[in-house]
């Protein structure tokens, strides 16, 4: 390469400036390897969020050295700053190359048997004394096969629902938020409705940073005439190009969407024949458990929301009613409405209410169920829709919208894996925070966490830290990276290929699934999860003295063995992969699900007959055009939740009197182990630091650069102030990304009652000049 | 040498101007232009340095804000 550093660096300030703003600024190809110097390309998708980019992955000399957007892809070729320099995560000097045992405060290298041999030994001694005591915590990151194979194993095998995700930190909100409405998970809308809105309503997300190829194509709609509105206590880079930008007391956004949605009862902006024809009301009359769920009627609504006036609205959440006003009529009055949302959202105590609401406004104005009209949920990690919300390895769900806690449904998965009646039990399992706990308390003895890091990333991780410390349990962490602050707490540490060292299936956040080849062979000892998965299961089986029942359970030779299964496994469902075959998905540029036979192009949109959708006529076949057939027992109508205003958990108070929120940096990713290992992503972001406003310095005393103590009721930390205009009044951030600066040691763990997503974005601290 | 990734939001009708402002400045390369925002990049010595060329571009006419995105150091 003929490249100085300081060229490098400078390409990568402004592509980091032009993603922010949605310029099409490509990297020159002497940047990031040319194409002369690659022997082969690969197709595959981005290791990184939900966005889900189709790259090419180029090859020389069993190495990845240069990487392509996939121009016939959804992305057209793009990457974010991030994706360009994806190669220099596949080579990072702390690879996991060995199998690793703890002895005292050391790990010492072992054989794989000799690690497979003491791990079936620790679960299977487990399992004996209690089915209950065996655990897996698994991730959006892994592919679709693996998670579906730990399902069945977990699940279906050994009887037990301690089996849970990482989405359920990023996720569950939105995956509640779309059943309890639309009667199924995930978006009805795609990434091709941007193309057709004129009116984008974006709420707790900084698509800016966390999104940025997504966020290309708002700017590129906006530049076309399309209105931004931007509903964030922050003044992100994604809020600063936004028409109008509604800052809001942190975490009472509620009282802000049921103020939009009395605006448009009251301004007559409702499509009164769109709420006749589709839409149920309901309302929870006793929380329970079980909560007691009523169905009202129209005029209760409207009596519900009377209380909301912009007015009222404002003296809660502190936005100006007369940009309440203004945002409910853009909304309702513009040709078609996209909406986005991310964490912001999703990671609140009330994150399924909020997500209720933002589907509401939909619904009542009918901005739904044709190109750019649509209720879009982001994705913070590239399968945690396809493997694990669609898959089922949350602990209450079973594969492709079916349920734990439903007796037709386990009965269906018992049929389908051949299990004896049952066998899968009726009990949700506990999810990520309680299975820590679990884990902590000694009720779970034998622990497998794969493809994450909830060492660093569970909110007020130092309790939880501690507790997979315990001496007399057994935890195994299989990662490509050590240490990690998960692997470094580990009994027994199992190196993993990574990305493109071995092929298998992500799906994103439009349901497109895409298919990831494998490129290159994995470092030194390193092997494919789903291999030492097979392995271990048919020998834990065998030690139990199932043998034959493992050998019939986990008949499996390779990803594509278990892929066909789970095409068969979603057949009839709601979902429907039949047609998405391995052949074809090696040659398509990802497949939108539903796609019920293999000459079905796949389905863009959603319970729409109109706009493609051939599952509205095999479900509801008297629908005209729109049906929410998930919804069967509500007619297939969607409903509209009245959900009353309710603020975060841990409100600043006298002691406390700064909201700390939490989210990410464009330069990197979730817990850092990829990002922080690429030099000149790390150059550019090297460490943490809390973001405040001028006027809050001036309170607190400090200057950019200058050391200030956050400390909440859970932890402490010394950061970097930076004084700058992006946080509102009694606001700070802090960036997520950082293992020797955890802010996540302050963080709020309590959780919504509804999808177990802990309270990340919202709690409350003091600051002091450290 | 702090190498620095910044967005000019100008006024409508005021690229020209302030892009023939910019041009004037030595330390700053410019990258594209949307929308009434120029992607640049500012080259100086140190940290402190690039704040001075963004006070200094802030105060163009026809600048409605300076809005660093990344800033590194190239040791």
């Amino acid at each position: 390469m003929n490249i100085t550093r300081r060229q490098l660096l400078k390409y990568s300030a402004a592509l980091a400036a032009a993603s922010a703003i949605g310029l099409d600024l490509v990297l020159p190809k002497e940047l990031m390897g040319a194409e002369a110097d690659v022997e082969k390309w690969v197709k595959g998708v981005c290791r990184y969020c939900g966005a889900g980019c189709g790259v090419y992955v180029g090859v020389k000399g069993g190495k990845v050295v240069a990487i392509k957007g996939d121009k016939d892809n959804w992305n057209k070729g793009f990457l974010c700053l991030k994706g360009n320099f994806l190669p220099a995560i596949m080579t990072a000097p702390d690879r996991a190359k060995y199998p690793l045992l703890r002895k005292g405060n050391e790990f010492v290298k072992i054989s794989w048997k000799e690690a497979m041999d003491l791990m079936v030994d620790k679960f299977a001694s487990a399992y004996k004394a209690d089915p209950q005591s065996v655990a897996f915590y698994g991730s959006g990151q892994a592919y679709t096969e693996e998670s579906y194979f730990m399902n069945k194993v977990f699940k279906g095998g050994l009887g037990t629902n301690n089996i849970d995700g990482n989405p359920r930190l990023c996720m569950a909100s939105a995956a509640v938020g779309y059943v309890s409405t639309f009667g199924k998970d995930e978006p009805m809308g795609c990434y091709d409705d941007m193309y057709h809105a004129d009116c984008f309503f974006i709420i707790g997300s900084n698509m800016a940073e966390a999104h940025p190829v997504i966020f290309r194509i708002v700017n590129e709609q906006k530049k076309r005439g399309a209105k931004i509105i931007m509903v964030d206590p922050r003044k992100t880079l994604s809020a600063r190009i936004a028409d109008m930008h509604m800052s809001f007391i942190p975490g009472n956004d509620l009282a802000i969407m049921n103020a939009m949605a009395h605006v448009i009862v009251k301004e007559n902006l409702y499509s009164k024949e769109y709420v006749d024809k589709h839409l149920v009301f309901k309302k929870v009359t006793d929380p329970g458990p079980p909560p007691k769920i009523d169905k009202v009627g129209w005029d209760e609504y409207v009596q519900f929301l009377d209380e909301y006036t912009p007015e009222a609205a404002e003296k809660i959440s502190g936005c100006p009613k007369d940009d309440i006003i203004k945002a409910a009529r853009m909304f309702a009055q513009s040709k078609a409405t996209m909406s986005f949302w991310c964490m912001g959202l999703n990671q609140r105590t009330r994150g399924v209410w909020a997500n209720n609401l933002m589907h509401n406004l939909h619904l009542l104005t009918g901005q739904i169920n044709r190109p750019g009209a649509t209720s879009f949920s982001l994705t913070g990690q590239p399968n945690a829709c396809g493997g694990v919300r669609d898959g089922g390895l949350l602990s209450h769900l079973l594969p492709y919208g079916r349920l734990v806690a439903n007796e037709k449904d386990r009965g269906d998965m018992e049929n389908f894996w051949d299990l004896p009646a049952g066998r899968i039990q009726p009990k949700p399992g506990p999810t990520a925070v309680e299975m820590f706990r679990d884990y902590g308390a000694g009720k779970i003895k034998a622990m497998w966490i794969a493809c994450t890091n909830p060492g660093q990333s569970l909110p007020n991780v130092d309790v939880y830290r501690k507790g997979m410390e315990g001496k007399d349990t057994f935890l195994v962490v299989s990662e490509a990276y050590h240490p990690t602050k998960t692997s470094e707490l580990a009994d027994l540490v199992l190196p993993a290929a990574l990305w493109v060292e071995k092929d298998g299936t992500y799906g994103q956040s439009e349901r497109r699934y895409q298919y990831l080849e494998k490129a290159i062979n994995p470092p030194a000892e390193a092997r494919p999860d789903l291999d030492v998965m097979i392995e271990f299961s048919n020998k834990l089986f065998k030690a139990l003295g199932r043998e034959h029942e493992g050998k019939k359970l986990f008949a499996f030779k390779n990803s594509e063995d278990v892929w066909n299964e789970i095409r068969q496994c979603s057949k009839g469902t709601a979902y429907d992969f039949m047609g998405m075959t391995r052949a074809r998905m090696k040659k398509a540029h990802g497949i939108q699900w539903p796609c019920p036979t293999e000459d079905h192009p796949g389905t863009l949109r959603r319970y729409t007959a109109k706009h493609g959708d051939v599952l509205v006529k095999k479900f509801d076949p008297e629908a005209a055009d729109v049906s929410f057939y998930g919804a069967k027992a509500d007619g297939n109508k969607a409903t509209v939740w009245l959900r009353p205003h309710k603020g975060a958990a841990e409100p600043p108070d006298a002691e406390y009197p700064y909201a700390l929120t939490t989210g990410r940096q464009i330069e990197h990713w979730h817990t850092g182990t990829m990002t922080l290992n690429v030099p000149e992503l790390k150059r550019s972001a090297p460490s943490a630091y809390v973001e405040i406003n001028q006027r809050d310095a001036a309170k607190i005393g400090v200057k950019s650069k200058e050391k200030v103590r956050l400390t909440s009721r859970r932890g402490t930390i010394v950061l970097e102030a930076k004084v700058m205009d992006v946080p509102r009044d009694g606001l700070v951030f802090v960036p997520m990304h950082y293992p020797d600066k955890m802010i996540n040691s302050l963080t709020n763990d309590a959780f919504d009652a509804l999808s177990k997503q802990p309270e990340y974005k919202i709690c409350a601290v003091k600051i002091e000049k450290a | 040498m702090s190498i620095a990734g910044i967005i000019i939001e100008v006024q409508n009708g005021a690229e020209a101007s302030v892009l023939t402002g910019l041009a004037q400045i030595s330390q700053i390369s410019v990258y594209g232009v949307k929308e009434n925002q120029i992607v640049t990049v500012i080259e100086a010595d140190n940290a402190a340095s690039v704040n001075d060329t963004v006070s200094r571009v802030s105060l163009f006419d026809g600048v409605l804000g300076v809005y660093p995105v990344s800033i590194s150091e190239d040791a």
